[in-house]
C-alpha cells in the first residue's frame, strides 16, 4: 500500500488513482475469497501435482467415478470446448448438479453456447440447464446420459479435521481423485463455503466433495490465490432445494433459466442490504466527523493514513467492502457494495486551493471495468447542496442499469463537506447490480448516518 | 504649364511607387535615355511603348515592337494599341504601368479609424501580463504541494506558443498587406484566452454559488463564441472581404475547434463518472448561497435519473 502510494508523487490525481487501486484490489480480494474467480477456464500451467491416493481414496474413487461426468461449454458452431466443469447424478432422474460458473456462457448467450457431457466410458451428449442458484454457484443439468447411478447426499458440514476427497475432470487429465482435510465452515464468506485443504484444479469445479463414506458433503469449487491452491466446497445442503426444485419442473428454456437469473440476483441484492443493521448504522470517527462503519462480519475493511512532507495536506483512508459479490458471468460480478472515506485536513492551504482539493478528490473514478461496457447503459448524474445533519455537503449520484437486467442497477454517491476549508470528508459509496428502491432507500440511510460532531 | 498626363509605377502591394507628370505628347516609355520616362527593368526594351492623342480626344497606347510585349495586368494576350482607361494597369517587362489624366476623380477622404487601443504596445503588454497572470492562478490553486518553484512553467510554455501564433498572423499580414501588425493580432490572442480561461471560472463559480446545473452544452457554447469572436478579430485585421464571409469563416473555424477540444474528450471518456457527466465545482463555502436539498429530496431526484437510464436501456435492447 505504501508502495503504491511513493510512486505517485506529483499531483494529487495519481495519489487519488493509488487509493482507488487499493480499494479495487480489496474488492478483488473479496472476489477470490467468495466462490472462487478464474474458475471454469481451465488453463494447462494449472494442473497439479497429484497426490498420490491412499487405499481409502481408491476405493471411494472406484465407488463415485461411474456417477460424474464432465461437462464442457461449446460455441454452437464449433466441436471444441471453450471451457471444461465436472458434475455429477444424483436421484434417479438423469439429473446432474453442478456449479453455476461451469454453465454460465449457456445462462447468458444460450445462442452463441451449448453444453455437452462425456462420461468417462465414453459416453457423449448434450446438456440442458433445469435450474440454478447463481447465489451459491450451483445448477441442475438434464441429459441423455443413459443409465446412471445418483450419488447420496450428506447435507450436514463434516467435522473439522475430517478427510474428504474431491473428484474431478482436471483440465484434460481424465477423471482424478484428490485426498485433503476438511477445515470446517470458512469465515471469508457469508454463506458458508466449506474450508477444503485438498488441490481441486480448474476443470474439477462441479465436481463432487465426499466423505470417507462415500456421500456428496459439498460440491467443488477450484481456487486460485496468490497463485497458491486454496479449496472451497459449497455445502451440499444448497444443493438439496435446487435438486428437488428441479425434480418438480422437470425442464426449462432458455427464456425461464434467465428470468430465474434475473429474480435472483434481484432478490440477492435485497438480502445484501437486509444484512445491514436495521435500526442504525455504527458508526465511526473519522476528524470532526462521523460515518458508517464496519456493518458486520459480511464486511472487510481497511484503513490507513498518508502525510508526505512535500504536500499541505493529510490523507485518512478508511472503508469497507463486501465479501460475497454475485460471479454472473466472466467479469460480470454482481451485487456488491463498497464505501470508502477520505478525510482531509489542510490548514495551511487556503480556502480557494482547499476547494480545488476537494474538486479533484470528487473527480477520482473506479470505474475500470471496460468489459462490461457493453452490459450497462451510460452513467446519468446530478449534483446538488446538500444539509446533511450538521453540514452541508456537496453531492453527486449517479445512475445506470444493466441492459439485461432490468431491475438491476449501478449506484455511485459522492459526497464532499464543504463547510469546513481545511478540513473536509470525501466519501464514496457504491453499489454494483442492485435493485432500484432498496438501494435508494440504503443510500438516503448511508447519507443521513454522515454527520459533523466536534 | 499643365500636365497632360500622369505615368504611375506600382509597387508590389499595389501601391504608386513612382509617380512622372507628362507634358507633351505623343510621349515614348522605355530604357533608354531619350525615353520621356525611363524604367530600369532590363525585360523593358529601349523603346517600349507611346502614349499618344487620338483624333477623338482620347489616348492610346501602342507597343513599339518589343520582345516581351505589353500586356494587360493578369492577362495573357498581347497589347498592340489600346486606348487608355484609368484604372487599367499594364505590364511591360517586370514593370507595372498605370496611366491617369489629370481629370482623374479620386474617392471621397476617409476619417482616421479610431484603432489605437488595438495597435497600442503598452496594451499588448498589458494583456500578456493578464493572460499569464490568470494561466498562474490557475496551476496555483490546483497544486496542492509545498513546493511551487516550477509552477512559472506551464503560463511561460503556453505564452509563448501564444507569440509564436500572433507572429503567425502578423506574417500573414506582412504578405498580403505589406505590414505585421503583430501588436494587433498579440492583444487580440490574448484578450481572447484570457476571456476563455474566464469563462470556466465564471461559469464554474455561478455554479457552486447558486447550485445550478449548468450544462456542459451551454459552456461549449460560450467557449466556442469566445473562439469565435477571436478569430473574427485576427481576420478581420488581415482580410478584406464582407463582414458576412469574416463571421461565416469564424463561426465554422469555431465550431470545428471547439469540437475537437470539448467533443474528442467526451468520446473518450464516456463512460467514466465525473468528467462530462456533471459539474461538480466546488468553492469555498462563503460564494455559497444556495439553500441545499435534504437528503430526502437528493435521493428521490434520482427517479428522473432512473427514467432517462431505462430509456436508454430499452432502446438499446431494442
Amino acid at each position: 500500500m505504501t508502495k503504491t502510494l511513493r510512486e505517485s508523487e506529483f499531483d494529487v490525481s495519481k495519489l487519488l488513482a493509488g487509493w482507488s487501486g487499493l480499494l479495487r484490489r480489496c474488492l478483488f480480494l473479496s472476489l477470490l475469497s467468495a466462490h472462487g474467480l478464474s474458475y471454469a477456464v481451465a488453463s494447462p500451467a494449472e494442473v497439479s501435482s497429484q497426490n498420490k491416493p491412499s487405499l481409502q481414496a481408491q476405493r471411494i474413487f472406484e465407488a463415485v467415478r461411474p456417477s460424474v461426468i464432465q461437462v464442457q461449454t461449446l460455441p454452437i458452431s464449433s466441436d471444441s470446448p471453450s471451457s471444461y466443469g465436472t458434475g455429477f447424478a444424483v436421484g434417479a432422474n438423469n439429473l446432474i448438479v453442478t456449479n453455476y460458473h461451469v454453465v454460465s456462457s449457456v445462462v447468458m448467450d444460450p445462442e452463441r453456447y451449448r453444453l455437452e457431457f462425456i462420461h468417462q466410458d465414453g459416453r457423449k451428449g448434450s446438456l440442458s440447464i433445469v435450474a440454478i442458484d447463481v447465489v451459491n454457484d450451483l445448477a441442475v443439468v438434464r441429459g441423455e446420459t443413459g443409465p446412471i447411478r445418483g450419488l447420496m447426499i450428506d447435507e450436514s458440514v463434516p467435522e473439522k479435521g475430517a478427510r474428504g476427497f474431491s473428484i474431478g475432470f482436471p483440465e484434460n487429465q481424465g477423471i482424478t481423485v484428490t485426498e485433503g482435510i476438511i477445515n470446517g465452515l470458512s469465515e471469508d464468506s457469508v454463506r458458508g463455503a466449506i474450508h477444503f485443504t485438498g488441490p481441486i484444479n480448474s476443470g474439477m469445479s462441479g465436481g463432487p466433495a465426499v466423505n470417507s463414506s462415500g456421500q456428496v458433503f459439498g460440491i467443488n469449487v477450484s481456487h486460485l490465490r496468490d497463485s497458491q491452491m486454496i479449496s472451497f466446497v459449497v455445502p451440499s445442503r444448497f444443493a438439496i432445494p435446487l435438486v428437488e426444485k428441479a425434480q418438480k419442473i422437470g425442464s426449462s428454456t432458455a427464456k425461464d433459466i434467465f428470468k430465474e437469473l434475473n429474480q435472483q440476483l434481484k432478490s440477492n441484492s435485497s438480502q445484501t442490504l437486509e444484512l445491514f443493521p436495521q435500526e442504525s448504522l455504527p458508526v465511526q470517527r473519522l476528524g470532526q466527523f462521523e460515518a458508517p462503519a464496519r456493518p458486520g462480519d459480511f464486511a472487510r475493511c481497511f484503513a490507513d493514513n498518508e502525510k508526505e512532507a512535500d504536500k499541505l495536506y493529510a490523507i485518512e483512508v478508511a472503508g469497507c467492502n463486501f465479501k460475497d459479490q454475485t460471479y454472473v458471468n466472466k467479469d460480470l460480478y454482481l451485487g456488491g457494495w463498497a464505501f470508502s472515506y477520505s478525510h482531509i485536513t489542510a490548514p495551511d492551504l487556503g480556502a480557494i486551493r482547499f476547494a480545488s482539493l476537494q474538486e479533484a478528490m470528487m473527480h477520482v473514478t473506479d470505474d475500470t471495468s471496460a468489459a462490461n461496457r457493453l452490459h450497462k447503459t451510460h452513467w446519468s448524474c446530478r449534483d446538488n447542496v446538500v444539509n446533511s445533519s450538521g453540514t452541508r455537503t456537496k453531492s453527486v449520484l449517479c445512475l445506470r442499469r444493466y441492459l439485461r437486467f432490468e431491475t438491476l442497477y449501478d449506484i455511485e454517491l459522492k459526497m464532499a463537506t464543504i463547510d469546513n476549508s481545511g478540513e473536509t470528508l470525501v466519501t464514496n459509496l457504491s453499489l454494483t447490480g442492485f435493485a432500484y428502491p432498496e438501494s435508494m432507500a440504503f443510500s438516503k440511510r448511508f447519507m443521513e448516518a454522515i454527520s459533523w460532531k466536534p | 504649364m499643365e500636365a497632360l498626363v500622369f505615368v504611375e509605377r506600382m509597387g508590389r502591394h499595389g501601391e504608386v511607387a513612382e509617380r512622372h507628370a507628362l507634358y507633351k505628347l505623343p510621349a515614348r516609355i522605355g530604357r533608354n535615355y531619350q525615353s520621356d520616362v525611363i524604367l530600369d527593368d532590363i525585360h523593358v526594351a529601349s523603346e517600349h511603348i507611346e502614349i499618344r492623342s487620338t483624333e477623338d480626344g482620347g489616348l492610346e497606347i501602342e507597343d513599339l515592337g518589343s520582345i516581351n510585349g505589353t500586356y494587360l495586368r493578369g492577362e495573357v494576350s498581347r497589347i498592340q494599341t489600346r486606348p487608355i482607361k484609368d484604372d487599367e494597369i499594364y505590364r511591360i517587362g517586370q514593370t507595372q504601368l498605370r496611366i491617369r489624366l489629370p481629370s482623374h476623380i479620386v474617392p471621397q477622404e476617409i476619417a482616421i479609424a479610431n484603432q489605437s487601443l488595438v495597435r497600442n504596445s503598452l496594451v499588448f503588454v498589458g494583456a500578456m501580463l493578464i493572460c499569464v497572470a490568470t494561466l498562474y492562478i490557475g496551476v496555483y490553486v490546483k497544486t496542492f504541494g509545498t513546493d511551487t518553484s516550477k509552477l512559472f512553467m506551464l503560463p511561460a510554455n503556453f505564452t509563448i506558443a501564444l507569440l509564436a501564433w500572433a507572429g503567425m498572423w502578423a506574417l500573414v499580414n506582412r504578405i498580403l498587406h505589406g505590414r505585421g501588425n503583430y501588436v494587433a493580432h498579440g492583444n487580440v490572442i490574448f484578450v481572447g484566452i484570457t476571456a476563455l480561461l474566464w469563462v470556466e471560472v465564471v461559469t464554474n463559480y455561478v455554479d457552486f454559488m447558486f447550485d445550478l446545473d449548468v450544462p456542459f452544452s451551454l459552456w461549449v457554447f460560450c467557449e466556442a463564441i469566445v473562439i469565435a469572436v477571436t478569430i473574427y478579430a485576427h481576420l478581420r485585421l488581415t482580410t478584406r472581404t464582407s463582414r458576412f464571409v469574416r463571421v461565416g469563416v469564424s463561426l465554422f473555424v469555431s465550431g470545428i475547434l471547439s469540437a475537437l477540444i470539448y467533443g474528442l474528450p467526451l468520446v473518450e471518456e464516456e463512460d467514466k463518472i465525473g468528467l462530462q457527466s456533471y459539474n461538480i465545482a466546488i468553492k469555498p463555502s462563503v460564494f455559497l448561497f444556495s439553500k441545499g436539498v435534504t437528503p430526502e429530496e437528493f435521493i428521490d431526484s434520482a427517479n428522473q435519473l432512473k427514467a432517462e437510464v431505462d430509456e436508454y436501456a430499452n432502446q438499446t435492447v431494442r
